[in-house]
């Protein structure tokens, strides 16, 4: 045995990846949206519910009310099933306050969990998420209120790692989003986008101009912009939960995305309306099963481009000396078996910057 | 604290595409939480 080595683990043969990281979540948040469920169950759309000011906005009017422990007491549970599960770095955004008091009590709550639970979490303000009702028929007002008040806040008190918004018909146009981006560029914070999820507004595009981290969903991302982005180095994040829970038929183009040297990533999208997941391992099968990737491509697609998502590939989403030891030893042997399975959770041995989160050595198979 | 993974089958995702797979590897977790080294494969008597 090496000298002052305390602990040494026979894996005997078990699969080592790095921790996991999902590069997408909205996971904190107040009330329920199990009855919207319902309703598109009955066949209600999400744009019909976001219309009629269901969708974002219930969650927004819950969250409001809500005290930052309420919150963290509503995002502990989904972010400790994400660690069970090998996640040792998640990105939460926050985009449900959609005022100043909210959109900075969100990002607290972000920080504060990752205080309390062993995970690095990386944080998103999102303000250009929906327009609040008291800003109704007043977009670019909103948008003014969001660059002029929030985001200046919210950067001079270090709570956000990056910037989003949501660009979409029932959202913000290529031209708000721009703003949102220039003033984020103007404090120095790296921009992400929702884009092109339900139509082409050409998200794709205008995140590889400005040389955003990611751009996620991108169900339909033009051809231009899927190139663009492979030459700004944007990182396609494919959400597989939304595209199912919403019965999405358009898949992102995956082919033109691998032939644009896209790197792709998944993630879990965990959020109230509409991806309440919160394994991502299940996000691995579904990106394979339902968008064609390969588990190479799955795999990769939680960590190492995950990692590269989030802005942080000098310290996670590979196994290599001198970054974190975040990583995970599974109770499987090949790298097919953990996103083959559906509901199965087979993390053996969880670390996080070193220290062991997760132990199952002890547990009967 | 220093930990010492041992016969692992290392998927290390370096490289620009594929795992970085290695058989029967081990790796070595220094005290401050950063891989002191990894992807080492255990010798083997010849």
């Amino acid at each position: 045995m090496k000298t002052g080595v305390e602990d040494v683990i026979h894996a005997e043969g078990r699969l080592v990846t790095p921790g996991l990281v999902d590069a997408h979540t909205h996971l904190v948040y107040a009330g329920s949206r199990a009855g919207e469920f319902e309703e598109r169950l009955r066949g209600v759309t999400y744009e019909e519910i976001a219309r009629r000011g269901g969708g974002i906005r219930s969650t927004v009017r819950a969250t409001r009310a809500a005290s930052l422990d309420d919150l963290v007491a509503a995002g502990r549970p989904r972010l400790k099933a994400l660690l069970a599960e090998g996640v040792t770095t998640v990105e939460i955004k926050s985009g449900y306050g959609l005022d100043l008091d909210t959109e900075v009590k969100m990002l607290r709550t972000a920080r504060r969990l990752g205080e309390i639970l062993p995970v690095t979490v990386v944080t998103t303000f999102l303000g250009a998420h929906a327009l609040p009702p008291e800003f109704e028929g007043r977009d670019d007002e909103y948008i003014d209120f969001v660059t002029g008040r929030v985001l200046p806040m919210v950067a001079a008190e270090g709570l956000a790692d990056a910037v989003d918004a949501f660009g979409e018909r029932i959202a913000f146009s290529p031209d708000q989003v721009r703003r949102v981006f220039k003033a984020a560029r103007g404090l120095g914070l790296p921009v992400k986008l929702h884009a092109d999820q339900l139509s082409d507004q050409g998200g794709a595009a205008l995140s590889a101009e400005f040389g955003a981290l990611s751009a996620d969903h991108v169900e339909h991302a033009s051809a231009d912009g899927i190139r663009a982005m492979g030459r700004s180095g944007t990182v396609a994040l494919l959400l597989p939960g939304a595209f199912y829970f919403l019965k999405d038929t358009h898949k992102p183009p995956i082919d033109e995305f691998r032939a644009a040297g896209v790197p792709l990533a998944v993630a879990t999208d965990s959020n109230p309306g509409s991806s309440p997941a919160t394994s991502l391992l299940l996000m691995m099968n579904m990106a394979a099963t339902l968008f064609g990737l390969t588990v190479e491509e799955a795999w990769r697609g939680v960590t190492v481009n995950a990692a590269k998502a989030l802005g942080r590939s000098d310290r996670i989403g590979t196994l290599e000396p001198g970054k974190d030891a975040d990583f995970v030893i599974w109770d499987v042997t090949e790298p097919a078996e953990a996103p083959y399975r559906m509901g199965f959770n087979p993390a053996w041995m969880v670390f996080r910057q070193g220290r062991n989160t997760v132990d199952r050595r002890d547990v009967p198979a | 604290m220093r930990v010492l993974v041992t016969h692992a089958n290392l998927a290390a995702m370096t490289g620009s595409e594929g795992y970085g797979l290695v058989a029967d590897g081990a790796m070595l977790v220094e005290g401050d939480g950063l891989f002191g080294w990894a992807l080492r494969p255990r010798s083997r008597p010849s």
